[in-house]
């Protein structure tokens, strides 16, 4: 009993303890942030996924912030100060997000935030960073949604769902043998915003949607639901999928022998750098609708991939890239305010234009950057840039051969 | 009377609190508030009728959703008593099914359903919930900060409903079911009705949790409302804190609320153990094995289980020493 | 089509049913409702994923490897946190492993970072073509080894004075005692199998499945499905209840489509919940 008595008392005793030394160091940490922002460093907030379901591509977005905080201390940070990233985590969902954006703002003191990496939270720190009149520089959520809350604080560097399902109509529409087209989409908000966003293209365009499917990424087989876009033979397919589903699509198309002229998709799973690796020859003729590539005609895209590359040992995708241009948007943002207000900086995002190695920054009045889109083709295992033609690297391979006739 | 007197203590410090503490603690007791209201439901059904629902987020998805839709026809303040309706009434459908299933098989069937809203709200009923692309919900007040009162009046109103019941003929009928169901039955309490009566009850105000949740959110998705974090996250605060005890899931949603908070900001410089993050979740998880198994009647049960003994030790040694 | 569907159905089935099994083995003495199972799986994937990485091992070779170290890992886990609360009320015996399935998942978060990583194997992708129908070689391969586990397992529990033991726990374990088998023992030990059965299922599952640190979580609730639907704590009833989700789900997403597969699983296993509560092939009424 004795023994029993005193476990009880040590677990109460930690309980307690963590209680109160939370409030304790929360309350530490805000009064540094505060007061170091006034001497010589200007602290950012930062949402992302570090854990749960999209990590891998909270952690792409983290090393384009490293990067671009790296490049900018160096070259002697914004305002002359120091510039420090407070990281925090949304563990994937949305309510986090919104719990983040509470912690960024009231605790931290955070004039700006930098905004998480799915679209979901993507809503959710939108939504409630507009009720505390605080800027958000959304940079890689592409549901359409995020931008049509009517708030005047937030700031979307990346193309839209429906700059990706535009642009591969037009793609479409120009080789002018597409008449009918199968969605195939992951269930979550980035499927379900591409899938609504390709069904109004298609239908503008006078493609039959003849099928729309949604799987979930958690999924041990995908040969079913294939089997069933194999029977009504459309001519595209398009996908929106996050990473190794996207591999595991490929491959089991292959093994059905699902044929089709355009294997499409809205970039993400079918955009990241290990995707050819991973498919191998699966991977080749699939057509992605993505935002940025090493190949991209930018000042500061090659020595972007290079550099990446050199830090942290794999090449980055456009995640990377849509974080590290986010950072220099804030950082020119806040120059421009020629303070760290809130409002100003909000005014100075407003009517922001400059040229970043994302390509050239210029919102909207909905806060909406027109960048465009890129399509990229694997040919041999490789990314290539095959529309528009302007940014091309390379020549658009269609149709698709059958996978019979693929050597 | 006592407990009364305590709890009203315990309003009166909350009401206080905002005038001295800043916004951000306003933000975490807003959700201590929520998740410890849907904890005082839950309690109603897992606690006190014994019955472990895993899938309380099912009532809490269908009062967000059921408010989202209908408050822009019929106003906010119908809209919340519509939405915790419309939950209460799913309740007897899915109290129908699960309940005739008894221990480790009613909760399963209870995730099994709230699984199955979460599927459907996500592909098939999508023409109204918009899928996982994301429904937005009409505020309940003007002013952002004002949901910590709301999130406060929503506690206060689960408290005294739950604690009504509990300590009334309802609640002993619901504690002899915990007991012994088959005893129950053969000493005339209609059992299944009681249950259900516990279930429609829970399933009311959880759905009106699920509506201010929303509401504060701004935006849903079938995963934040219907995930089983949320189901889970209520079970955890109202075992934690002690099931079947008054207070048990404030004290729950209190110390995790904090446990979690506390975690995700006082590692962050820790950098040999890896992932920071994966570290205080890591802990999170240890605290909670630790608890069951050193406090295995949570602990608001525990202090009083030992309470009690104390006092009947007293009476005891008294008797004694007559 | 019908034909390569219901093939597809048995292969996926197959896998499912290896995840179902070393529940049905644990729950099926213990009555313990194990929340972290499907973390012990997303465990046995990670065992065979450092096999293959840092020691070139085959992941079908390193089912042996997976096994011993899930085995050790269960007895460990039981030893020094489920046996000193067995009697505690079931809902502890759910919040306990639910706080170790989040330890798991974030131990290997922390030892392997949230990157999906998978395997790459040479016939990997390879399919064998019999009869119209299109079988891939990896989902085969694990089919047949489950089945071999199946057996195995079902003999051990049949043949062997262990295995008749851990039957008469299952029906009663305070009689049990009386007769003077060591159920202390015996417990810890079918926990231990139990866990290495799902360390197994991992390996297998890891040919046709990336793995990540939240992999686990969805499999846990399927492998309730699986044993409920089979008839409690049986290892036959598991296979065939495997098999059954992987048909259900197959079909229903290649004639309804995509997303139905998980709906009717889910109302499948409410059906038989309601009308048949002790499994489709389950002998008593739990």
């Amino acid at each position: 009993m004795k023994k029993h008595q005193t476990k009880l008392v040590s677990v109460i005793g930690l309980a307690a303890m963590i209680t109160l030394t939370g409030c304790g160091s929360s309350s530490t940490s805000s009064s540094q942030a505060s007061s170091a922002a006034d001497k010589n460093t200007i602290t950012l907030g930062v949402i992302t996924s570090i854990t749960g379901g999209d990590s891998e591509f909270g952690k792409a977005q983290k090393e384009g912030y490293e990067l671009a905080l790296q490049e900018i201390n160096k070259n002697g940070g914004i305002l002359g100060k120091q510039v420090k990233l407070e990281y925090l985590d949304d563990k994937s969902s949305a309510q986090e997000a919104a719990k983040d954006v509470d912690q960024l703002v009231n605790q931290d003191h955070m004039k700006l935030i930098l905004g998480p990496y799915s679209s979901g939270s993507a809503l959710a720190v939108v939504k409630k960073a507009t009720t505390y009149k605080v800027p958000v520089i959304v940079p890689t959520a592409t549901a359409a949604n995020v931008t049509e809350t009517g708030s005047k604080y937030v700031f979307r560097l990346c193309a839209t769902s429906d700059d990706y399902a535009k642009a591969m109509v037009e793609l479409f529409k120009k080789q002018g043998d597409v008449k009918t087209l199968a969605i195939v989409h992951e269930d979550q908000n980035f499927g379900a915003s591409a899938d609504k966003a390709m069904k109004k293209f298609a239908q503008e365009a006078g493609i039959q949607v003849v099928d729309d499917e949604s799987y979930s990424t958690k999924d041990l087989d995908y040969k079913p639901l294939l089997n069933r876009v194999k029977q009504k033979h459309p001519d595209a397919i398009y996908f929106a999928s996050y990473s190794k589903d996207a591999v595991a699509l490929m491959t089991q198309a292959k093994e059905i022998d699902l044929n089709a002229k355009y294997f499409t998709a809205a970039g993400t799973g079918f955009s990241v750098g290990s995707f050819p690796k991973d498919a191998g020859s699966a991977a080749d003729y699939t057509l992605a609708a993505g935002q940025w590539d090493a190949s991209a005609k930018w000042k500061g895209s090659k020595e972007f991939d290079q550099n990446i590359f050199k830090k942290f040992g794999d090449h980055p995708s456009y995640h990377d890239m849509e974080a590290y241009a986010s950072l220099y948007t804030a950082k020119a943002a806040i120059e421009k305010a020629g303070s760290l207000d809130s409002q100003k900086i909000r005014d100075a995002l407003a009517s922001i234009q400059l040229d970043t190695a994302f390509g050239p920054v210029k919102f909207d009045d909905k806060g909406q950057n027109a960048h465009p889109v890129l399509i990229t083709q694997v040919q041999n295992g490789k990314f290539v840039t095959v529309y528009p033609e302007s940014a091309a690297t390379g020549q658009l391979k269609v149709p698709t051969p059958a996978w019979k006739d693929r050597k | 009377m006592k407990k009364w007197f305590v709890a009203c203590l315990i309003l009166i410090l909350c009401v206080l609190l905002p005038f001295v503490t800043n916004l951000y603690y306003k933000q975490i007791l807003f959700y201590i508030f929520i998740f410890g209201g849907v904890g005082l439901a839950w309690n109603l059904v897992g606690g006190y009728a014994g019955q472990i629902s895993l899938g309380h987020a099912v009532f809490f998805g269908i009062g967000a959703y059921s408010f989202a839709l209908l408050a822009p026809h019929t106003g906010v303040i119908l809209g919340i008593v519509l939405a915790g309706l419309v939950s209460a009434i799913s309740a007897v459908p899915i109290g129908w099914i699960c309940f005739r299933l008894r221990g480790p098989y009613f909760s399963l069937a209870t995730i099994a359903v709230a699984q199955l809203m979460n599927v459907l709200a996500t592909n098939q009923l999508k023409h109204w919930t918009q899928g996982a692309a994301g429904l937005l919900v009409p505020n309940v007040v003007k002013n952002p900060d004002n949901y910590y009162w709301v999130a406060l009046g929503f506690a206060a109103l689960a408290f005294g409903i739950v604690t009504r019941m509990a300590t009334s003929k309802t609640g002993y009928y619901l504690m002899a079911i915990r007991e012994d169901e088959d005893t129950a039955q053969t000493i005339t309490v209609n059992t299944p009705l009681y249950k259900l009566y516990a279930l429609i009850v829970s399933a009311f105000l959880t759905g009106i949790g699920g509506v201010v949740f929303a509401a504060n959110l701004g935006s849903i998705q079938p995963n934040d409302v219907f995930g089983g974090a949320i189901s889970n996250q209520v079970v955890f605060l109202a075992i934690l804190g002690g099931a079947g005890t008054i207070y048990g899931p404030l004290v729950g949603a209190f110390i995790l609320e904090f446990a979690s908070d506390y975690l995700k900001n006082s590692v962050g410089s820790l950098s040999f153990i890896g992932d920071p993050n994966a570290f205080a979740f890591f802990v999170y998880g240890l605290l909670i094995v630790l608890v069951v198994m050193f406090m295995p009647a949570g602990i608001v049960g525990t202090l009083e289980n030992r309470w009690k003994r104390r006092v009947n030790y007293g009476i005891a040694r008294v008797s004694r020493s007559q | 089509m019908f034909l390569q569907t219901i093939v597809d159905g048995i292969m996926l089935g197959g896998l499912y049913a290896i995840i179902g099994m070393g529940l049905a083995v644990v729950f099926g003495t213990m009555r313990i409702i194990n929340f972290a199972h499907g973390q012990f799986v997303m465990v046995g994937m990670y065992i065979s994923y450092a096999c293959f990485q840092f020691l070139h091992i085959d992941p079908y070779l390193s089912i042996g490897i997976s096994f011993v170290i899930s085995f050790l890992l269960g007895i460990l886990v039981f030893r020094l946190t489920l046996k000193p609360i067995l009697h505690a009320p079931e809902m502890n015996h759910i919040l306990l492993t639910a706080g170790l399935g989040l330890m798991l998942t974030n131990l290997s978060q922390m030892v392997f970072n949230t990157n999906q990583l998978t395997v790459n194997l040479p016939y990997g992708h390879h399919t064998i073509h019999f009869l119209h129908v299109e079988v891939n070689q990896a989902y085969l391969l694990s089919f047949i080894i489950a089945g071999f586990v199946a057996l195995f397992l079902f003999l051990f529990m049949l043949k062997t004075e262990t295995g008749r033991s851990i039957r008469a726990i299952s029906q009663n374990s305070s009689s049990s005692a009386l007769m003077g088998i060591p159920v202390n023992r015996i417990t810890t030990l079918v926990f231990g199998l139990g866990i290495a059965i799902a360390g197994v299922a991992g390996t297998l599952l890891l040919p046709v499945h990336y793995v990540d640190p939240s992999v686990g979580d969805s499999f846990s609730l399927l492998a309730f499905i699986i044993v409920v639907l089979g008839g409690m704590g049986s290892i036959f009833g598991a296979g065939i209840g495997g098999i059954l989700i992987g048909l259900i789900w197959s079909l229903s997403s290649f004639y309804l489509g995509g997303s139905y597969g998980d709906v009717l699983t889910y109302i499948m296993f409410l059906l038989v919940l309601l009308l048949k509560p002790s499994g489709l092939f389950g002998r008593s009424r739990v």
